[in-house]
């Protein structure tokens, strides 16, 4: 099942979320207990704060649900509480994982290997997600329904919103700040990040002095602009990424697989696996929910925030990359070291990707090779199905020739293939 | 008066005189393209020093190997291009220098097969910084790029790109345009880019200042005087050489980092103790030997207790020995004549002088570069 990449990746992903069901009668209880709480002016703000809180320590558990419940129930009271705010923001991206690793067991059954690969990370994900506790009842409370690419990609499109829409609270919010009560979702580890903190420094009369971070470091953690700068990047990162990978139709992947792997076919080539798929009519048009016009945005406003961390390097990155000592307290704690030197390539991505067509240069040896690139094209037109390029791989599992020459307008000087084979020509046919 | 007003037109002249001249390259007007990137030119203002390593090919302490200074800084604009000899290097083939003698020592290979290069950049001395991006604005940037883009530049004309691997990645038209720019008629003496640097305590701690390295570009500014050269064999000039040697023991002392042991000792102890409250440290020297202990407090008993979380050699001593050099820095003294020689005790005081950016404020006009 080695070609089904995007449901693996979640897999992974759903390794930083966690979620459980909370106890029906505790709720009657809390509930009872909001009823007595006074409403009104100062009462509603403080009352709000409180429930905020239930919301994060909820969430700290992995229960999503509750989590939510008392973050509306505080943003009822004061909506511009912004504990409850953000936890209401990052329970309801959580949602998406919701019974996932029951969602996706039709997949793995359908060769013997899959099902041994799905029983090998179904045994480690016991101990890698057994904190909070209600990590592994959250990932398996579903029905097995995700049984065709189709549905796959359909999770996928939602999982992008969820990601988008957290994304968005971050940019939204960047400039608030909030300090939280460490949990094994956001920190994992707060020992070893008070730990890592700790600095050793040299004095005047050659001995040395070791200074530690507060002790409420091991405790709390500190969320503000930098911090959402860099999530904000990072799922949208994440979302630009996956919008190529589920841009066009995979269905055939499944059966694909099966007829390869009955066959006991040693070596699948990109070539072999390609021949294979075109044989589903389906397979590589394009899906009526793709989102490549969101990609050039996205990455224009990713390298956005990249100069924001470049302008603050001093202030974020002072001990260096690989120190704890950075940001002590605050949520990435290590520094977000995105050094001055990245600066003039930032520009150039970013002039590439805004300017149309733009000059590359491609070498191979001694060969060297100056052309026009449109890089957004792909992006802006995407083609309507991935046949009209009659791709020839290499035995590297290079592309290295295209019946386009333009490849669908990215080298409009119409030279893909001389591109293509300086790039990638380093293997035979 | 009279001689101000003088002064005044004779500089409006000047100015005049410089916004008239006109550069042409292959019939091409490059001058928009120039004063896009004067607005780049960093300016010495106060004079730091900067360090070669390489293998020795000259032995000895020879002044005229200020003149094979000079030729490697001159050669660069003429190995632009060339695949062999970018292979490895960030700007190409060139005489490159960190701003402290540690930072790049693995350059010289060890042993004792080695040259060090010491530069004094002298004031006025003209840089082109990598970090930069065009920074010209509005018809002057557009105007520049055009121009660029007419010598089929990358189009938008960031330097570090154009001249990234010693600009093997572009056109030869457009490095035909880099050597007459910032070779000829701009006439930069070095690039400067972001590279890494010791971290001094008592530095002012702005790593986005202070950690760059340059790569010369033109040699008329050498001289005995702000270029020194030795070798594992040098004798003379002891005084720079005891500043050398009292700087790496330095470096040494004050390059220890909580080791990934310590985090786990540290950790293990306040997971076993989740009340404590960090206290502080102490050092406790006995012999050759010092331990740095970590003393932790629970507040509610007013208890400490003091946790061993290190031993280091003893660093300090009023003299060169071979001995602390090989427990500190695991090498031999760099020159073996200084062994009981006093050590530079002003040498903290000379580093935040000398060194890049040490002292808070940057040695360029303009501000951090």
């Amino acid at each position: 099942m080695k070609h089904l990449v995007l449901a693996s990746a979640l897999l992974i992903a759903a390794g930083s979320v966690s979620c459980t069901k909370s106890s029906n009668a505790e709720n009657e209880v809390t509930r009872a207990h909001f009823s007595a709480v006074q409403e009104g002016g100062e009462a509603d703000t403080k009352a709000a704060e409180m429930y905020a809180e239930f919301s994060e320590a909820s969430f700290g558990k992995g229960d999503f649900k509750n989590a939510l419940f008392f973050a509306d129930f505080a943003l009822a009271r004061d909506p511009s509480n912004f504990r409850a705010q953000f936890h209401r923001a990052s329970a309801k991206a959580m949602g998406v994982f919701k019974g996932l690793f029951v969602r996706v067991r039709p997949l793995t059954r359908i060769t013997p290997s899959a099902e041994r690969n799905h029983q090998i990370a179904m045994e480690k994900a016991i101990i890698d997600y057994a904190q909070p506790e209600g990590l592994l009842p959250f990932l398996n409370d579903g029905q097995e329904d995700l049984k065709t690419e189709s549905d796959v990609q359909n999770y996928v499109d939602q999982f992008i919103d969820a990601v988008q829409e957290l994304r968005l609270f971050f940019l939204k919010n960047r400039d608030k700040e909030i300090t939280l009560k460490v949990n094994p979702i956001w920190v994992p580890n707060p020992l070893d990040r008070w730990a890592e903190g700790c600095q050793i420094i040299a004095l005047e009369n050659y001995e040395y002095e070791m200074t530690c971070p507060a002790k409420s470091t091991r405790d709390t953690v500190t969320v503000n602009r930098a911090d959402f700068e860099m999530l904000a990047s990072m799922l949208q990162l994440y979302a630009a990424y996956l919008a190529p990978l589920n841009g066009y139709d995979l269905t055939g992947v499944v059966a694909a697989e099966k007829k390869f792997e009955a066959a006991q076919t040693q070596h699948i080539t990109p070539s072999l696996m390609w021949s294979e798929l075109m044989q589903t009519p389906s397979f590589g048009t394009l899906r009526a929910k793709n989102r490549f016009a969101t990609v050039k945005s996205g990455l224009i406003e990713v390298l956005s925030g990249f100069d924001w961390m470049i302008a603050n390097y001093p202030t974020l990155c002072v001990k260096g990359s690989q120190s704890g000592a950075n940001r002590p307290g605050m949520l990435l704690y290590q520094g977000v070291c995105m050094a001055p030197a990245f600066k003039p390539y930032l520009a150039k991505y970013k002039a590439d990707l805004t300017a149309g067509v733009t000059d590359t240069t491609v070498s191979q040896g001694a060969e060297s090779y100056t052309t026009k690139v449109n890089y957004g094209a792909f992006f802006e037109r995407p083609l309507k199905d991935l046949r009209v390029l009659n791709m020839i791989f290499d035995n590297c599992g290079s592309v290295v020739q295209v019946s386009d020459p333009t490849f669908n307008g990215v080298y409009p000087n119409r030279d893909a293939n001389k591109v293509l084979s300086l790039s990638n020509g380093k293997c035979s046919l | 008066m009279k001689k101000l007003m003088i002064a005044a037109l004779a500089l409006a002249g000047a100015l005049n005189a410089h916004a008239a001249e006109k550069h042409i390259l292959d019939g091409v007007d490059i001058s928009a393209a120039v004063e896009m990137y004067q607005k780049q030119i960093h300016t010495v203002t106060k004079p730091f020093y900067v360090y070669n390593w390489s293998p020795n090919a000259h032995q000895g302490d020879s002044d005229k190997l200020v003149a094979f200074a000079q030729n490697a800084a001159e050669a660069y604009w003429y190995s632009l291009g060339d695949q062999g000899k970018a292979k490895d290097n960030m700007f190409g083939a060139g005489l490159y220098a960190a701003v402290d003698p540690v930072v790049s020592y693995s350059y010289g290979q060890g042993g004792t097969g080695w040259r060090v290069i010491e530069f004094q950049m002298p004031v006025g001395l003209r840089l082109l910084d990598m970090n930069d991006a065009v920074l010209a604005e509005g018809d002057q940037r557009e105007a520049g790029l055009k121009v660029v883009q007419q010598f089929d530049c990358p189009a938008d004309g960031t330097v570090g790109v154009m001249l990234a691997q010693g600009a093997v990645g572009v056109s030869e038209k457009c490095r035909r345009l880099i050597r007459e720019i910032f070779g000829q008629i701009l006439n930069i003496d070095a690039i400067a880019y972001g590279y890494a640097d010791t971290r001094f305590s008592f530095c002012t701690d702005n790593q986005f200042l202070s950690a760059k390295a340059f790569v010369m570009t033109n040699g008329e500014w050498m001289t005995p005087g702000n270029t020194k050269f030795f070798t594992a064999q040098s004798t003379k000039d002891e005084e720079a050489r005891i500043r050398l040697q009292t700087t790496f023991l330095e470096a040494k002392f004050q390059r220890i980092d909580v080791s990934k042991d310590m985090v786990v000792l540290l950790k293990n102890y306040v997971k076993a103790h989740p009340s404590d409250e960090y206290g502080g440290s102490k050092t406790i020297c006995i012999g050759n030997l010092c331990t740095l202990h970590a003393i932790f407090c629970a507040s509610v008993y007013s208890t400490c207790n003091t946790v061993p979380i290190m031993v280091v050699p003893r660093v300090g001593g009023p003299t060169l020995t071979n001995a602390e050099s090989m427990a500190t820095l695991y090498m031999s003294l760099l020159w073996p004549d200084l062994e009981g020689k006093p050590k530079m005790n002003t040498v903290r005081k000379w580093i935040k002088e000398n060194k890049f950016g040490c002292a808070g404020t940057s040695p360029l006009d303009g501000g951090p570069q």
